[in-house]
């Protein structure tokens, strides 16, 4: 059986492959594990990972997902062995679904455009429990279904962290903005 | 119909409901103002977040947590260290700047600690290479007595690298197993045995009297350790006392503020100490570092090598002896004295069966008795003009050694740390930075490890940060080699071709700049503060990342 890329031309391919695909490899790496350092190495990692198991990349499929495929389960065991292990996504009693939401609504009125910075201030501040759902379904556009296999959760649990990420968020956002305009 | 949650209009806007809740949800919708402002307003809010998030900025700090707690009390001392060491290295090279060549003594150390100062080895922070030039240039007889000790060093090496790789779990989980596997491979052709741990805490003392054998390897530690019997693998022993009197089958390897060895060791010994006596017989070779008094009834079958600050000689050593330090020989030597260092003392009783051979700064430090036995030439090496040494071969082959063996240990790190590889220098403040923190370490650890070292729980730990010391001097150059190097070639790659290309290209250029005559020490002096203090900060770096964060 003929390899899927020839293998005289895999290593040019695979350096093409690089260069185009590192920096979003690179930032979703950052994202989710909340260090420049930890980030780099992962992306190295995950692109050396990428190389040995070209062969059973599907042509038909997007490049950019297979490799952020590779990313996000590579970061994840990364974030398991810093020994959160099964508490990593467990929801506290308290913060049950079924409590009332008493926190900020929406908020466009502050989340400008401008304010990106601001933005992934306050994401580099949530728990790894809130920031890598709410990572993976807003920059890696996973579906909850997804996150759920990702992430070995029920699909439930997956749609009440990103709920409870978007509202420590606002809070966060909005802390930020009283403080900036009693500056 | 009562009105949505919240909750399920953020679900339904993220297109996650089934096909039957959305429907209800629209329908709802259609009749209810409030609830269509909600996911109106949830929908925009999604597209700012996804747009705040996805927007390339890969060069915003903010990206990095700034108030989780945690990290941000690690990093405050590291800009404490950062910025001080800024000012120091702004006063240290305006002290150079402004100091002639003779001046350059830096800051004055103890006349007994002057051995532990790294400037005044003048030209042999690289000892390691040199030793291993040394001996390739003397001859493969040499080489292969020598071989059982650097597989000896070799085993200690990697028990470093591999308890360093344990702690930094990043590493890729191959490069483990091979580190592992090598390291079992080694401890298992050694001893062939299993490891005895015996650790009786501070303040007991861990005996093998006379008469009992122990079948193992042996680690022992505590405050006190005293061997009267037998060991048949090799003894691993770090105390404040150790005095070992019975028979080690294997290697010995101690460290304590004072060490008596008057028993019988078969395999070498590596030893470490304030205070060494040695009386005993061994049966291969020696390595010391500390001050050595090697007794009258002392024997030495192969080669012996002491670093420290004085060295007595009066035993019996086989084959060469290489002192770097303060020496006096009474003793007998079968082969060859290499001397390196300030002064050396050559008294009646000795006989030296070959050659003295003495690097001394001025001759008049070199003291021999006439009555002493000296069957080879006896020669004094001074440190030479300059250019001299530039006509001869040997001072091109022995730099190419040196290239050679810097870049197999550089490429090796580069590919056991991966970060390394990107190691760089993003503008003058970080260089600046680094070379003050560089100066910092490279003058402060040696005096901590011996400050450290005269606690007794401190012992294996000065004993490991004096060795780590030794090896980030060795490395610091690499280091920044390999930064030159790819910053030259301009080479993003992390293909091993491109990485051993790049430091190979760094290494050639800085050994010609090292070797350039006049300035070729202070360039070679700066260059290892900058890389140490790099490498400190890699190192620092790499461990900060990994707690703090996972809560």
């Amino acid at each position: 059986m003929e390899p899927s890329v020839p293998m005289e031309n895999s290593e040019q391919d695979f350096t093409a492959i690089y260069q185009s695909q590192h920096g979003r490899v690179l930032r979703l790496c950052r994202y989710l594990l909340n260090s420049v350092d930890a980030a780099e190495d992962a992306a190295h990692e995950v692109f050396l990972r990428a190389q040995s198991r070209i062969s059973t990349y599907d042509p038909s499929l997007p490049l950019s997902s297979w490799l952020s495929g590779i990313a996000t389960n590579y970061c994840i065991d990364v974030l398991r062995r810093r020994g959160t292990e099964r508490r990593l996504f467990d929801l506290a009693s308290s913060e049950s679904l079924d409590s009332p939401s008493n926190g900020p609504g929406p908020l466009t009125e502050i989340l400008t455009a401008e304010r990106g910075h601001d933005v992934r201030a306050a994401l580099a501040e949530l728990g790894d429990k809130y920031r890598v759902p709410l990572v993976l379904v807003y920059y890696n556009e996973m579906s909850y279904e997804e996150i759920a296999s990702a992430l070995g959760l029920s699909r439930n649990l997956v749609a009440t962290l990103i709920f409870r990420a978007k509202q420590q968020l606002r809070q966060k956002l909005q802390k930020e903005k009283y403080r900036g305009m009693s500056n | 119909m009562e009105c949505l949650t919240e909750f399920t209009c953020s679900v339904f806007v993220d297109g996650e409901l089934t096909d039957l809740e959305s429907r209800q949800v629209e329908a709802h919708l259609a009749i209810c103002e409030h609830c269509r402002a909600m996911t109106a307003a949830l929908r925009e809010e999604n597209r700012l977040l996804i747009a705040s998030i996805q927007e390339i900025d890969m060069t915003d700090p903010a990206v990095v947590p700034v108030s989780a707690a945690p990290v941000a009390q690690a990093a405050r001392p590291m800009d404490v260290l950062k910025w001080g060491g800024v000012l120091i290295g702004l006063s240290a090279l305006i002290r150079i700047a402004m100091s002639t060549p003779e001046q350059l003594s830096l800051p004055s150390i103890p006349a007994n600690l002057d051995w532990l100062n790294p400037s005044n080895l003048s030209g042999s922070l690289n000892w390691l290479t040199s030793t291993i030039a040394y001996f390739a240039s003397e001859g493969v007889s040499r080489m292969t007595s020598l071989a059982d000790s650097l597989s000896f060093v070799a085993l200690i090496v990697l028990i470093f690298a591999g308890a360093v790789m344990l702690i930094r779990r990043s590493i890729s989980r191959g490069a483990m197993v091979a580190t592992l596997g090598l390291l079992l491979l080694i401890v298992s052709a050694s001893s062939g045995f299993a490891m005895d741990v015996r650790n009786m805490g501070q303040d007991k003392i861990v005996t093998v009297p006379a008469g009992q054998t122990v079948d193992d390897s042996l680690f022992a530690t505590g405050d006190t350790v005293i061997i009267d019997g037998i060991i048949n693998g090799d003894l691993i022993a770090f105390a404040r006392h150790v005095s070992i009197n019975g028979t080690i089958k294997g290697n010995l390897i101690t460290a304590g503020s004072s060490v008596d060895v008057s028993g019988i060791v078969e395999g070498s010994i590596l030893i470490g100490g304030q205070n060494i006596q040695l009386n005993g017989k061994v049966a291969h070779n020696l390595m010391s570092i500390g001050t050595i008094t090697i007794g009258k009834d002392a024997a030495i079958g192969g080669d012996a090598a002491g670093f420290g600050n004085e060295i007595h000689m009066n035993g019996n050593i086989a084959r060469s002896f290489y002192a770097f330090g303060i020496t006096d020989i009474a003793g007998t030597i079968g082969r060859n004295v290499t001397f390196r260092g300030s002064t050396i003392t050559v008294l009646p009783s000795a006989r030296i069966s070959g050659d003295l051979k003495s690097y001394v700064p001025r001759a008049e430090t070199v003291h021999i008795d006439p009555s002493a036995t000296i069957g080879g030439k006896q020669t004094v090496e001074l440190p030479k003009p300059g250019p001299s040494r530039y006509a001869t071969f040997s001072f091109y082959f022995s730099q190419l050694l040196h290239v050679a063996a810097a870049f197999v240990a550089g490429f090796l790190l580069l590919l056991i740390v991966p970060s390394l590889r990107r190691l760089g220098f993003s503008d003058s403040i970080s260089v600046l930075k680094s070379g003050g923190i560089g100066f910092l370490l490279v003058f402060a650890t040696p005096i901590a490890a011996l400050c450290v070292a005269i606690t007794v729980v401190g012992l294996p730990v000065a004993f490991v940060g004096f060795v780590t010391w030794l090896l980030g001097l060795y490395l610091a150059k690499i280091v920044v080699a390999n930064f030159i190097g790819r910053t030259l070639l301009a080479s993003q790659g992390d293909r091993m071709t491109s990485v051993a290309l790049g430091l190979l290209v760094g290494l050639v250029l800085i050994f010609v700049a090292i070797n350039l005559p006049y300035v070729g020490g202070l360039i070679e002096f700066v260059l290892v503060l900058i890389g140490f203090g790099a490498l400190a900060m890699n190192v620092y770096g790499s461990f900060r990342a990994e707690p703090g964060f996972g809560r």
